[in-house]
């Protein structure tokens, strides 16, 4: 974590906070306060806010300094005494966004300077300030991870994270004001200081609410697109860093509920008698908790900074703390599973649908009736769901499913692991026979396991060391390209035979790999996928009769969807034509048809029926795989490392 | 009590963790052409990199060399006018051998991340 940077951000955003803090805190409570009261804006709280707005000016001036210099110096990778000599920074400010969100951000707190010396002495001029610092507090979103997205989802992250900084600002920024106006007021012992004392912590009260409110919608949005999932907030630096955050914003949200709840009613509006004094002592512990407050915002902002420099948990492998998963997996991969939870999951939910009008009907029989059903069987949908876990249950893939990865774990497999669990994979070589424990079938229910599951079995071992750790034998990328290998080596028996017919059943899906197109460009199969399904023709002779037929049916091809790939690739051939389990790895010709996600949905030799040589029966294939009704594929894919 | 409380945390993810989320922020390769550790037999005049973000060209570049160590881009790395997530560089006439692709890029959020990747260009017909 880089110190200094994260300190320079922590103090502009405060800064920036503070200042829209108080302007807000004019414009929505201060001066609707006073104007009730029959007023102006007492010199007092006037000074006070002036300081505050003055050191927050001074402070926001002064912190982007070191912060612009960081930065030039994190993206030139140049030693921060020679930017000033090397014009990076000149490029820096004209040429990259995060330059001109600095100068925006830069003129924005210069105009707010005339603002801070006459805060509270005009409505309008308080107004127009208070939307500088707003759009201020926007603009400080553009810079962040928000600001990179594309499309749609990027524009909304960029709003959510804009509106996020703005409410932050409306409501943490003007606590201190808050507690400057309570404290004037406690020491004000006149019936007008007990009634501003309640108009205020009023007024504030529902400001609080609606920035809350708005901060943990907007909160919840910006999670989402950085953080995505459970395994990313518990099992990442940002996700714990996240999780740290939300509990300082916990405990502040229980002051703020004590103020309103508990403080704000002993406002009383009577100026004489024990009721005074209590409603005194209540405006100044409002005012002790709102320091208080101020200071875990503090806290919160400085995370906020540090996370703002950190690997969003979308990028890091999260790391599972606990024995157990929720899944569908199991559930999805078995049919008997599958009906065995849909029926209990019915079954104990009538049950507690008995239970519950029994108990409201005064019904022995149905209150009975429903809680063994409910008790019964309602576990069992659960238990079904609960899946065992691993630390790395959530790991994402570093290597994608291709052709060259599949060749490369399958040497592994040749090299480390074929003795055990033999040439089949179903737990039946050489060595299996001496073993304690018999060696897993790596053909049967592999995808109940997460690719992350597998990655620890492989790395850490299994039964005591029955099945040995290979954490030092194998490089990270290799247990990855093994578990690529296994899952197109069990796909094959998972799934049933395919055919020259197209069909609904399950398919394995397509490996990628990389080849040269017709206009001589090189590409691979996921970017052709991108625009249509494939028909990919391997081991045909350059001269041969079907290669010239198909090339004559290319334009027909293409308007039925379909790209054609041709390959001579032996490595290709390899891999693709194990697909074909039931016949031998012969080298001949052999074709596929791809569907648009990628699976594979049939497959032909030369001769086969449907003959595929007929272009009637081809295009005929070809249009049933465009209305099959395809899962979509997941985009689960791979994390990105960082080289 | 304390099962009560991993079980809601597990509901809770359970929700959460089906709808899996590309990964975003920073920019890391997407994908490029010539494709990483990929072999292919038409020497390519052009290497594209796809990001994962939007990229600032004036701290993003990109270098290729042989195997010898010696450059084989035409030093004009540049980002697509149209998609800023694309990083691209014209590259001279590429012999058969193996080619190494060094990358550095900065994105609009001021993050920098780097990474290298190789592949290979065969004579055509060559086993």
């Amino acid at each position: 974590m880089d110190t200094a940077l994260i300190a320079a951000r922590a103090l502009h955003f405060a800064a920036q906070i503070s200042l829209a803090g108080c302007f807000a805190f004019v414009v929505l409570v201060a001066r609707p306060v006073f104007d009730e009261a029959g007023g102006v804006v007492s010199n007092v709280l006037r000074r006070r806010l002036a300081i505050i707005a003055w050191a927050s000016l001074i402070l926001a001036l002064l912190s982007s300094l070191p912060w612009l210099f960081l930065v030039a110096r994190d993206m030139s990778g140049q030693p921060i005494y020679s930017l000033l000599s090397n014009g990076v920074l000149t490029t820096l400010l004209t040429k990259t966004r995060f330059g001109h969100g600095f100068l925006l951000r830069l003129a924005l707190i210069v105009a707010l300077v005339p603002f801070a010396a006459t805060i509270g002495k005009h409505a309008s001029r308080d107004r127009l300030a208070a939307i500088l610092a707003a759009l201020l507090l926007g603009a400080t979103a553009w810079e962040g991870h928000a600001g990179a997205e594309e499309g749609i989802e990027g524009t909304i992250h960029l709003a959510a994270d804009a509106t996020h900084f703005i409410a932050a600002g409306f409501w943490l920024g003007a606590l201190l004001p808050l507690a400057a106006l309570l404290v004037e007021t406690s020491q004000d012992t006149g019936r007008r200081g007990a009634l501003i004392a309640r108009s205020t912590a009023a007024r504030f009260s529902m400001l609080g609410v609606l920035c809350v409110a708005t901060l943990i919608i907007t909160g919840a949005v910006n999670s989402w697109f950085l953080v995505g999932t459970i395994a990313g907030l518990v099992g990442t630096t940002y996700g714990q860093l996240l999780l740290v955050k939300l509990a300082l914003f916990a405990v502040m949200l229980g002051l703020a509920a004590i103020n309103r709840f508990v403080l704000l009613p002993r406002l009383a509006t009577s100026d004489h008698g024990r009721k005074a004094v209590e409603s005194r002592h209540a405006a100044a512990s409002i005012a002790r908790h709102a320091v208080l407050e101020a200071c875990l915002g503090l806290a919160i902002i400085a995370l906020v900074a540090a996370l703002g420099t950190q690997f969003p948990a979308a990028h890091e492998q999260p790391w599972w703390p606990f024995r157990y998963r929720l899944g569908l997996d199991a559930v999805i991969a078995d049919a008997t599973l599958r009906k065995d939870a849909i029926g209990t999951a019915i079954i104990g939910g009538l049950g507690l649908l008995l239970l519950v009008y029994g108990w409201y009907r005064r019904r022995v029989i149905a209150i009975v009736t429903g809680m063994v059903l409910f008790l019964g069987l309602g576990w069992r949908p659960i238990q079904l769901l609960l899946l065992d876990a691993t630390p790395t249950s959530y790991y994402a893939s570093s290597e994608p499913y291709s052709v060259a990865s599949i060749l490369a774990g399958r040497a592994i497999y040749a090299a480390n692991c074929i003795a055990c669990h033999g040439e089949s994979g179903q737990g039946d070589g050489p060595a299996s026979a001496s073993l304690a424990i018999a060696p897993a079938d790596l053909t049967a229910h592999l995808f109940v396991h997460t690719e992350g599951d597998l990655f620890w079995f492989i790395g850490n071992g299994m039964d005591d060391g029955v099945m040995p750790p290979f954490r030092d034998v194998l490089a990270e990328s290799q247990r990855w390209s093994l578990i690529n290998f296994l899952k197109a080596h069990a796909a094959r028996f998972e799934v049933d035979t395919i055919g020259a017919e197209v069909t609904e059943a399950p398919a394995p899906r397509a490996p990628d790999f990389s080849f040269t197109d017709s206009d001589g460009a090189a590409t691979t199969l996921a970017t052709a996928l991108t625009q249509r399904a494939v028909l990919l023709v391997i081991g045909e002779a350059p001269s041969s009769p079907r290669l010239a037929q198909l090339e004559e049916w290319r334009s027909v091809l293409a308007e039925s969807g379909v790209v054609l790939v041709i390959s001579n690739d032996p490595d290709l051939q390899a891999v693709y034509e194990s697909f074909d389990r039931r016949r031998a790895r012969d080298g001949r010709p052999i074709e596929f048809l791809i569907d648009h996600d990628g699976n594979i949905r049939a497959l032909a030799r030369p001769g086969d029926t449907p003959d595929w040589s007929d272009l009637a029966v081809l295009t005929r294939e070809i249009d049933t795989m465009a209305r099959l009704k395809i899962a979509r594929r997941s985009q689960a894919a791979h994390v990105h490392t960082i080289n | 009590m304390k099962r009560l409380v991993s079980v809601a945390i597990l509901l809770g993810s359970f929700s959460l963790s089906l709808v899996p989320v590309p990964a975003r922020a920073h920019a890391h390769l997407d994908h490029a052409m010539p494709a990483a550790g990929s072999t292919v037999t038409q020497a390519p005049r052009e290497l594209r990199i796809w990001f994962t973000q939007k990229l600032e060209p004036s701290f993003s570049g990109v270098e290729v060399v042989d195997a010898k160590g010696q450059r084989v881009d035409q030093g004009d790395a540049k980002a697509d006018a149209a998609d800023p997530t694309i990083l691209s560089i014209a590259l001279k006439p590429l012999p058969p051998g193996d080619y190494k692709v060094t990358w550095h890029v900065v994105s609009v959020d001021t993050h920098a991340t780097q990474g290298d990747f190789t592949f290979s260009v065969k004579a055509q017909g060559a086993p």
